[in-house]
């Protein structure tokens, strides 16, 4: 798959996450998600994750992209979200996100590089910690 | 400047930092440097004169590069950090470092994301203690 495709496949998943529209043909078989809180986790946990989100939070976390860039099969993007949890409390992060893909164009990697110490309330609202 | 030439030069800028070496006349007039924990730093306050990395380890510390994805002007790198704090904690982050060059390949801006909690209990309160 071209860099383009890629950016797009890249994009497509982020917006993905947050609407709960994550299909599994869009991972690899061996896929893996990484944050510097979690560690790694398996592809079924990234699968399921919508569900959770939809339970965190009130309405929909905003995700907008701020930079792009991308080399053969990886696509780092630069972001910023917003969200209201549950709890009525705000949310909002920085991101630094890198796709790896497989040559087939499925996503093989994806590492979340966040401000961890503002992540805690949205991974304790999802059961992930 | 060509992509690689960006890559060699963020790398450059990556093993050098953690030595305190600035190399000015690499640097863009505009060049800002930023982390979350610190915002936005000038280009005068990271080469204005004296140790500021190097006094806070005990021995060397190093930044080597685990991943690089570049395009255009953008080098984006994946890094892991390790040296022992003179508060005789460990310091191991994982960055993913953004680089934005100029045209004729001086380095504009760096932002290093990296993991804040661990920085919050490690780095943090030694440069805090230094600062004061």
């Amino acid at each position: 798959m071209s860099i383009e495709d890629n950016k797009v496949a890249a994009r497509a998943f982020m917006n993905a996450t947050v609407r709960g529209e994550v299909r599994d043909d869009m991972l690899a078989a061996d896929f893996v998600f990484w944050n510097a809180i979690t560690g790694e986790l398996p592809r079924e946990t990234i699968l399921s994750m919508p569900n959770a989100l939809k339970e965190g939070i009130k309405g929909e976390l905003k995700i907008t992209e701020t930079g792009i860039t991308a080399e053969g099969n990886k696509v780092a993007i630069e972001a910023v979200s917003e969200a209201e949890l549950k709890s009525g409390e705000r949310y909002g992060n920085v991101y630094h996100f890198l796709f790896e893909f497989a040559p087939d164009g499925r996503i093989k990697r994806m590492a979340e590089h966040l401000d961890s110490s503002r992540v805690m309330p949205l991974l304790k609202a999802l059961g992930l910690v | 400047m060509s992509i690689e030439a960006n890559k060699a030069a963020a790398r450059r800028f990556i093993a050098n930092l953690p030595k305190d070496i600035i190399e000015e006349d690499r640097l863009a007039p505009d060049f800002t440097y930023w982390t979350i924990p610190t915002g936005t730093m000038s280009r005068d306050l990271l080469t204005a004169p004296g140790p500021k990395m190097s006094k806070l380890f005990d021995g060397p510390a190093t930044i080597t590069e685990t991943g690089i994805t570049a395009e255009g002007d953008r080098v984006a790198m994946e890094a892991k950090s390790d040296g022992l704090l003179v508060s005789g904690k460990r310091y191991s982050n994982i960055y993913h470092f953004l680089f934005v060059f100029t045209p004729d390949g001086l380095l504009r801006e760096v932002k290093e994301h990296m993991n804040t909690a661990h920085f919050t209990e490690t780095l943090g309160p030694v440069m805090m203690a230094d600062a004061q």
